[in-house]
């Protein structure tokens, strides 16, 4: 018995330091967050070496490292937490980029695409283990595949692993899918292909080797050391001089949560210097400034709003704009009020419309039990969210919850009826209405034979002329201020028509520039139906006359989209002279919205060279609204007439700038990329797409957001 | 930090030609009529200046949080020799002698403080004596960090507050754990009561530097 009870205390012992153990967790609480970070190439690992480690979901990683021969520029992104992605240019400094008549003294660049997956977590006996494809769709220079298993103890974080491709090449041990497969022995030779196609037969085939390493943290220092075994065998890959040891070592410095430096010695001879900078876009770690303190009417007050609506009107107008919200139009009735809204300051629409609620519901006399929050974008009305007066001062004061509030509340669309064309208060607007804006702007031309880099320096300004309601002029000029675009000389071999590849004429001819001139009208005639109609300028390549009509049911988590568009093709100098191309394009969208913000798009219609076919778009939208999405086209022309690529492809990420300010700000940091410029499956760039305007605003998005309301 | 990235993204990435374009993205096009100027009611003036202080019935303080703004806080109740300070959104602060023993409402809060000068102040000690502080947190949790403390005397300066300029002794403390690489150096501005008008503490390795002033000493 006595041993029994012995067996229990040792055992309650025991579990009682785990969870204690388990609980406290002082690493978090080190000076320097040091972890695993990036490899040579740009996704998580060693050096050479990939590893099973990812970064947090959301996260963004600029990544440079250069040795000789071989430097790495990189973009990695972390769209789940199981995924990393890597677009990265690889210059390799002892090889030319062509004969030197066609690309001077040009080195070497290849571009390379990286995906890696986790298939399992670590967990407290089993390691991580991840699958990964390096520079699959490329020219296949580098093309290696890995399946890699990382188990963590302590500080020391080790690393095992099969190699194939590139990473195989020093072929230690014998191909296990050889078992499942012959194909798998060996390895077809895609480095002479055209580039931009899978190469799927030769994956995880040919020569194997095991690979691994190990990554010691002194977080305390901010230090990280690095040792692996490096099987990438380089000298196999003609371009690299001879491996003098297998065994790289590295040390990284982390200067903090968001920027590491780190060198290596490698293969025995070579040194590499690299730095990384990291962000992490789940969550706006930034505090903003919160609603400002509302003073409440007193009694002689309310009952003078009662007697002259018009003193609750201006009143309201008044703390509003100091919220950087405008009112539109107001209501104030027996029981309810109605304030349609718009601000640019804020990036989601349930924030504004909270802190309306809450200087409405200040300013409003007792008799008023609901507040309708009317939300607009331009002369659009995108959505009402009707919000229980009581309900709303009780979440607001803490008393109550905001998901006591979601269910006592209404979200709604009228979008054919605004408020603004009923109201009793409609403040007076002035037509023309003038707005500018101005800033320095770069435009840039990656990897091409002349240099590695184009680019230039222009003052960009942007107009907007409000003539009317719903109709708008948008001007865009750019001044040069400085660029080296006078070194082009690789015109287009395209045999199709030319409507993207002769970027170079475009921007060598078009320093100072009118990016886009153009008139347009936007309106909702009907319920959950929008429309927009262009005519000008509509953009650097293409003028032209057209339009866009979507169906955005309000309630629904799906969209649908027709656009078509009469365009001619713009002079090289891109003022107000056409070239003699035009043509027709067109085409039908469908968007889902499905849930944790996977947001698939399916276009399919007619393109700029007049080829026919279809696009598929993925993205991911996180709350925050960083967005990190891919594309690809496909076409019904030859992979002959694509021309290098095969086919269009590409990704774009986005960032909204209230993550980096102490304020909030409707603005975007946005960039795509497509790693080839061509006529293949081009779309005409349209100004203010419809569901750009109205894909934020349906009762999915709404409740996503609707923690903000309070905020 | 995010700043570097955001220069970065901006050098490397703001665009408008056809290698890298940005009309896939959904630009955010968002208008908005501003009508109207008429003031009849409105706000209360959020800057912190001696008519606001002296409105306001209750004591405050000055608080400022990293680089943040500085902002008010209002001493909501007094508990023995426990001071519980409130700010307008939402961060509670718990003092006794001018040092911060608990938080509420920032990212990382002091849940619980432990000290050897449970019945004396820490300020009374002698010039260059050392003890040990244990701090608790909330997220992530963390039990009892012993942080070494020691303290120097650096007589009197003139501080300038909002009620006017002050001559106050001074106080620092350096607090250090060394597992975790953390020190930082902690000041209070006193008078010859021993009150504290002024301090710059740290809290935690995961909190910036808060800068409490006192702008209406509690009755």
């Amino acid at each position: 018995m006595t041993s029994i009870v012995r067996s229990y205390a040792l055992a309650c012992f025991i579990c009682l330091s785990f969870s204690q153990a388990s609980f406290s967790n002082i690493e978090e609480y080190f000076r320097y967050s040091v972890s695993p970070d990036a490899s040579n190439y740009g996704n998580t690992g060693l050096l050479e070496t990939p590893t099973a480690r990812f970064m947090e979901e959301a996260s963004l990683r600029f990544n440079f490292s250069s040795s000789f021969p071989n430097e790495y520029t990189s973009l990695t992104a972390s769209p789940f937490r199981w995924l990393e992605a890597t677009y990265r240019y690889a210059e390799i400094k002892n090889q030319k980029y062509g004969p030197s008549g066609y690309s001077g003294n040009q080195s070497l660049k290849d571009k390379g695409f990286d995906i890696k997956v986790r298939l399992k977590e670590e967990s407290f006996y089993l390691p991580a283990v991840a699958l990964g494809l390096r520079d699959i769709a490329g020219s296949g220079d580098f093309a290696s595949e890995y399946l890699v298993a990382s188990k963590r103890y302590k500080n020391l974080d080790m690393t095992i692993g099969l190699g194939w491709g590139k990473l195989g090449t020093s072929n230690s041990i014998a191909n296990p899918l050889e078992a499942i497969d012959k194909r798998f022995l060996d390895r077809a030779d895609i480095t002479s292909g055209r580039g931009g196609e899978f190469s799927y037969s030769s994956w995880f085939s040919g020569n194997t080797s095991i690979i691994g390493g190990f990554e010691y943290y002194l977080p305390k220092s901010g230090l990280k050391f690095t040792l692996e075994y490096d099987t990438s065998d380089p000298d196999f890959y003609e371009y690299v001089p001879k491996v003098e040891s297998r065994f790289n070592l590295g040390v990284s410095y982390h200067l903090s949560d968001s920027l590491n430096v780190s060198a290596a010695f490698e293969r025995g001879d070579q040194f590499r210097v690299s730095f990384n900078l990291k962000g992490n876009f789940l969550k706006d770690t930034i505090k903003k400034p919160a609603p400002k303190n509302v003073v409440r009417l007193n009694q002689d007050q309310l009952k003078r709003v009662k007697k002259n609506n018009q003193i609750f009107y201006s009143s309201l107008n008044k703390s509003l704009r100091d919220e950087s919200i405008y009112i539109q139009a107001a209501t104030l009735s027996e029981s309810e009020v109605d304030v349609a809204i718009a601000s640019s300051k804020y990036y989601s629409l349930t924030r504004p419309a909270g802190r309306t609620a809450r200087i409405a519901s200040a300013l409003s006399p007792d008799n008023i039990d609901t507040i309708n929050i009317h939300s607009m974008n331009g002369d659009i009305e995108v959505a009402i969210i009707s919000l229980n007066r009581k309900e709303f001062d009780s979440a607001d004061d803490k008393t109550g919850s905001w998901s006591e509030l979601l269910n006592k509340s209404d979200v709604f669309s009228n979008n054919s009826n605004p408020l603004y064309k009923t109201a009793a208060f409609q403040p007076t607007v002035y037509f023309p209405e003038f707005e500018w804006g101005m800033s320095p702007a770069l435009n840039h031309q990656i990897g091409g034979p002349e240099g590695f880099y184009l680019g230039q320096l222009f003052w960009r300004i942007d107009t907007s002329l409000k003539l009317r309601r719903n109709l708008s002029l948008f001007t865009s000029f750019g001044l040069n201020v400085y660029d080296t675009f006078d070194d082009f000389s690789n015109p287009s071999q395209s045999t199709i028509p030319h409507v993207r590849s002769d970027i170079q004429y475009y921007l060598e001819e078009g320093k100072n520039h009118i990016e886009r001139m153009q008139l347009q009208y936007m309106a909702s005639p009907w319920e959950d139906v929008f429309v927009r109609a262009d005519l000008g300028l509509l953009e650097n390549m293409f003028a032209g006359v057209g339009g866009e009509i979507l169906y955005r049911p309000f309630n629904k988590r799906v969209a649908f989209g027709l656009s078509a568009h009469r365009v001619r093709q713009r002079d090289y100098d891109q003022r107000f002279s056409l070239r003699d191309y035009e043509t027709t394009t067109g085409h039908a969208s469908i968007y889902f919205d499905l849930p944790s913000g996977i947001q698939p798009k399916i276009i399919m219609g007619k393109y700029l060279a007049g080829d026919k076919g279809i696009t598929l778009d993925l993205s991911r939208r996180f709350e925050t609204g960083f967005t990190v999405g891919v594309f690809a086209s496909k076409t019904n022309l030859s992979i002959e007439e694509f021309g290098e690529g095969s086919f269009d492809k590409g990704f774009y990420i986005s960032v909204p700038t209230k993550l980096f300010y102490g304020d909030y700000s409707s603005g975007m940091i946005s960039f795509g990329l497509h790693p080839l410029t061509k006529d293949g499956a081009a779309l005409l760039r349209q100004h203010n797409p419809l569901f750009g305007i109205l894909g934020d605003t349906d009762r999915a998005s709404i409740s996503r957001d609707w923690l903000y309301l309070l905020d | 930090m995010k700043g570097i990235i955001l220069i970065f993204s901006f050098l490397i990435f703001t665009v408008s030609c056809a290698s890298i374009d940005t009309s896939r993205i959904a630009p955010g096009y968002i208008q908005a009529f501003k009508a109207m100027k008429n003031v009849i009611v409105g706000y209360e003036d959020q800057l912190i200046t001696k008519d606001l202080v002296k409105n306001i019935p209750y004591a405050s303080s000055s608080m400022k949080i990293g680089r943040g703004p500085a902002g008010l806080i209002i001493l909501e109740s007094i508990n023995s020799d426990q001071f519980t300070w409130v700010s307008a959104d939402g961060v509670f602060l718990v003092t006794r002698n001018g040092r911060i023993i608990k938080t509420a409402g920032l990212n990382n809060n002091l849940t619980e403080f432990n000290s050897p000068f449970r019945k004396t102040s820490f300020l009374n000690q002698a010039d260059g004596s050392s003890y040990s502080y244990y701090f608790s947190y909330d997220v992530p949790y963390l039990r009892n960090l012993e942080v070494k403390a020691k303290t120097y005397k650096k007589g009197e300066v003139k501080v300038e507050l909002l009620g006017g300029e002050r001559l106050l002794t001074l106080i620092e403390e350096e607090i250090s754990n060394d597992f975790i690489g953390w020190s930082a150096v902690n000041k209070f501005w006193l008078d010859e009561e021993g009150f504290v008008w002024k301090s710059e503490q740290h809290i935690s390795p995961k909190v910036p530097k808060i800068v409490l002033e006192v702008t209406k000493k509690p009755s």
